[in-house]
């Protein structure tokens, strides 16, 4: 059996990443659901990483 | 009119708990106004502006939180404040009871038994976790949009060799196990399996299969671009094939815009070989390609939707327009509402929050009443100018981009249509709104709540002319969803606007409301 | 447990006073303010958050808010032998092994062409506009730019409100004689502008905390003399400390000076370097990120900021 029909006959365990909204819609339908405080990786190039490293010295 | 004044003092809330008290008092009923800060001399000032300053307000210095509120009556202020201080102290509780996981690593760690993920992100960060969720043998709903059309292939490509589901990017809507994702209804279990490429187009179907009696047992979304000569249909074949399997399906619908000839022959085949009856619905596409194939085309959604069910109930599915109200008492509502209009008022104005049911409308107006202009028009000649103006035949997609820099999209956030559609009534020869009211998890809770002022100051505003406008809508709900079909309903009706069972029939109402006006 | 990382400002403090006295000023959930005797605050956060300016970072077990540590408002800390201890005993943060991170703002970037540095000012604009929370006093930023560089943005529509509304004209003026370098003016208006707004940063200190960073950075790539943009902002910050939040105000001073949150001198660094598009928006998304609206706040500064002088 494929994993998508094999998902069919599964509890839905969800992880939502993004719209808070989207996990207390589910919470309120009591799925299961883990939502995750999701933060954008710190930017930055190759050449400021190693002036920043440069720095923190 | 009174004032209501929280204060504590020496009290820091961060500016996320602040912007919540803000936007929930907004909401409660009799209030104006709200201002919620620090007492900096500033805030004060701008207190004092607002009328919404006392001397308990003008003596807090900068470290001082305040709540000040202006509503229309004294007796509901006790209200406010037991509201004010429920909220403040339930944040002050929430923090930190729940685990909340700051990456999809520590996500897994915690629940590693989880097997789907829903992403919602910024879309240029989507792919990457898209990729970790796949990895980890997650299906996956790809909520976000500005993904980039080579990252949606590779990762259904990937998807494909696991036999995950990768629904999206751009997906709105999917119901697995009868549990309704992002933007969804809530819809009867039952025998038809829905994959669909368009969001609204999915929740029409869905919510009428519910109403005529029958339901769904999976609804797979594969987001717009699926269909595309790029993308291969890669996601609904695998949708189609799954559906083959399910002992729980017996009918299949498919719904996407037109797509390329040979995908759309691809997808077909697929379909036809599942071996079960399927209806299609390539709103405004070629039905003989889907005959070929041995599937039942769809004319518009509700028919799609009325195939479906007939199929599932082991029924012929007949070749017919003619449900609804018929010809002879739509044009009796038709004769009976013009009457209120002045001589010159003959225009449509459709302001849609899904997409899918604004080019539906324009698909079933085409050739009836002309050309319509639009943000998302049929031919290029009807591009409206600037979208923010609607000129003869106007009908616009609120949800789409142009109109979505910045802010929510209009099924959350009314304001967009609320503004729209005072602007309206400005134009003296408009004669029809037609407006859709989408329910369903995701959505604003109280979509008829929230129009039904600006419903009112439209009409006084032509009232004032001398002049009157009808409004058709139709709710996109079941009874099931959290706001109620029902209650939503009244509420409209309640304010004299003419409600249809469906999209398909607000439009023709619509079309013989706009023919009666033009005679 | 062990610090992970602290500011240089911090450690300067520290080592020239030896012992310090505080009290906890305010808990969230990945900060704790600690306010000193003599008024400096001192943010402890959680390694999750960007560094900011005189800031003591420790790695928090990630199920844990910092408020789990025992951390409360009014509490009495101690800063000696290099710890951090609560004056009761529950709490004591070793920050003998903390590496040490500068917050000076980064000046030796090497040149680049102009119409990439406008490019990118584009880039921050659209992604504020398309992605920012507009519900503070960012929306001030269209009328401002239009005026500064007389284009007529059409097609979209950033919504005031009213704190928009109220600080737009005040806000005018003080950019006008900042440009003029009218130090007077800009004093008097500051003190109409400073500490304006909701959130425990106030809207328009984020704003000009986004203005008189990117002004330093400006005049740094035009190879115009620093002093002059750090006196003007200096103007801007004179009152400060009784016109603003505790936080706020030690966040504008050392704006002034062109020390700013990790994050946000990611962001500057990004636009004044030949970075790819993509990382500009991710450090553009990150900033953004920054509380309410606090972050959408002071992009709109720094746009501000950057297009006065171009």
């Amino acid at each position: 059996m494929s994993n998508i029909n094999q998902l069919f006959n599964k509890e839905l365990k969800v992880i939502n990443m993004g719209l808070k909204s989207f996990a207390e819609d589910l919470k309120s339908q009591e799925v299961k659901v883990l939502h995750v405080d999701w933060r954008p990786p710190a930017g930055g190039n190759k050449r400021m990483a190693a002036l920043l490293a440069k720095l923190k010295k | 009119m009174g004032l209501s004044i929280r204060v504590r003092k020496n009290t820091y809330y961060d500016s996320v708990t602040l912007m919540l008290i803000s936007k929930e008092v907004k909401k409660l009923e009799g209030v104006n106004e709200v201002l919620v800060g620090m007492g900096t001399d500033l805030n004060k000032e701008l207190a004092q502006n607002l009328g919404l300053a006392n001397d308990e307000i003008n003596q807090l210095g900068p470290n001082d939180f305040f709540i000040s509120v202006l509503s229309d009556t004294d007796d509901i202020i006790n209200e406010i404040a037991i509201r004010v201080d429920e909220l403040l102290n339930q944040k002050k509780d929430a923090d930190g009871d729940e685990y909340i996981p700051p990456t999809f690593d520590s996500a897994v760690k915690f629940a590693p038994d989880s097997n789907f993920v829903i992403i919602s992100l910024p879309g240029q960060y989507a792919y990457a976790e898209v990729k970790k969720a796949l990895n980890n043998n997650m299906h996956v709903l790809l909520f976000s949009d500005n993904v980039k059309i080579e990252e949606e292939k590779e990762l259904k490509e990937l998807a494909r060799e696991k036999g995950l589901l990768m629904m999206g990017p751009d997906c709105g809507t999917a119901i697995i196990n009868n549990v309704p994702l992002a933007f969804a209804n809530v819809v009867k279990k039952g025998n038809i399996g829905v994959v669909g490429a368009s969001g609204t187009g999915t929740q029409e179907v869905t919510v009428l299969i519910d109403k005529l009696g029958a339901g769904v047992s999976q609804v797979i979304g594969t987001g717009g671009r699926d269909l595309s000569k790029d993308i291969g249909g890669i996601m609904m074949i695998e949708g189609i094939k799954a559906l083959a399997k399910d002992p729980n399906t017996e009918v299949i619908v498919l719904i996407s815009k037109p797509p390329a000839a040979e995908i759309a022959e691809r997808v077909l085949s697929e379909a036809k070989q599942a071996g079960k009856p399927f209806v299609v619905n390539f709103i405004g596409g070629n039905p003989e390609v889907i005959k070929q194939y041995g599937g039942i085309p769809g004319v518009s959604l509700e028919d799609t939707a009325r195939k479906a069910v007939a199929l599932s109930r082991k029924e012929t599915a007949v070749e017919t327009e003619e449900y609804g109200e018929d010809e002879a008492s739509l044009k009796e509502i038709a004769a009976r509402e013009v009457k209120k209009l002045k001589k010159g008022q003959k225009y449509l104005r459709g302001i849609y929050t899904g997409g899918t049911l604004c080019d539906e409308a324009m698909k079933l107006l085409a050739g009836e009443i002309g050309g319509i202009y639009s943000n998302i028009p049929l031919e290029p000649q009807y591009k409206l100018e600037n979208v923010f103006v609607s000129q003869q035949h106007t009908c616009v997609d609120l949800g789409d981009d142009e109109f979505t820099v910045g802010r929510a999209h209009p099924m959350i956030d009314p304001t967009m249509r609320q503004e729209r559609l005072v602007k309206e009534a400005d134009d003296d020869e408009v004669a029809v709104v037609l407006m859709d009211f989408v329910l369903g998890y995701g959505a604003n809770s109280d979509p008829a709540g929230e129009m039904l002022p600006y419903i009112l100051k439209a009409k006084e505003k032509m009232e004032a002319k001398g002049k009157a406008i009808i409004f058709v809508g139709y709710v996109c709900g079941t009874d099931k969803d959290p706001q109620g079909l029902k209650q939503q309903e009244d509420k409209l009706r309640e304010a004299g606007v003419i409600l249809m069972p469906s999209n398909a029939q607000a439009v023709k109402l619509t079309k013989a409301l706009l023919k009666a006006a033009s005679e | 447990m062990k610090a992970l990382e602290m500011c240089i400002n911090t450690k300067k403090l520290l080592d020239s006073r030896g012992r310090l006295q505080g009290y906890v000023h305010s808990v969230f959930n990945r900060v704790c303010n600690i306010v000193t005797k003599d008024e400096l605050l001192i943010p402890v956060i959680s390694s999750h958050v960007p560094n900011t300016p005189r800031f003591i970072s420790l790695s928090l077990p990630i199920k844990n808010s910092i408020k789990s540590l025992g951390l409360k408002e009014g509490m009495e800390i101690v800063f000696e032998h290099n710890l951090l201890r609560s004056l009761e005993g529950s709490f004591s943060l070793d920050l003998s092994e903390a590496k040490i991170w500068d917050a000076r703002p980064i000046f030796n970037i090497d040149g680049m062409a102009e119409f990439k540095l406008l490019n990118n000012l584009e880039i921050l604009y659209k992604t504020l506009i398309k992605c920012g929370k507009l519900n503070g006093i960012a929306p001030i930023c269209q009328a401002l730019s239009a005026e500064l560089v007389s284009d007529s943005r059409h097609g979209f529509q950033m919504v005031s409100n009213h704190y928009s509304s109220f600080i737009l004209p005040r806000m005018g003026k003080l950019i006008a004689a900042f440009k003029a370098e009218n130090m007077d003016l800009v004093r008097s208006y500051a003190k109409q502008i400073v500490g304006f707004g909701p959130g425990l940063t106030p809207s328009a200190d984020d704003f000009l905390t986004g203005f008189m960073a990117a002004s330093l950075y400006m005049a740094n790539y035009h190879g115009r003399p620093l002093e002059a943009v750090y006196r003007l902002n200096s103007g801007i910050v004179v009152e400060a400390e009784f016109r603003t939040t505790k936080v706020s105000s030690e966040m504008l001073t050392f704006a002034a000076k062109g020390e700013v949150s990790e994050n946000v001198r990611s962001m500057l660094l990004a636009l004044f370097s030949e970075s790819s598009e993509e990382i500009l928006v991710n450090t553009i998304h990150s900033v953004i990120n920054n509380g309410e609206t606090s972050g959408s706040d002071l992009i709109a500064g720094a746009y501000i900021g950057c297009i006065l002088s171009i």
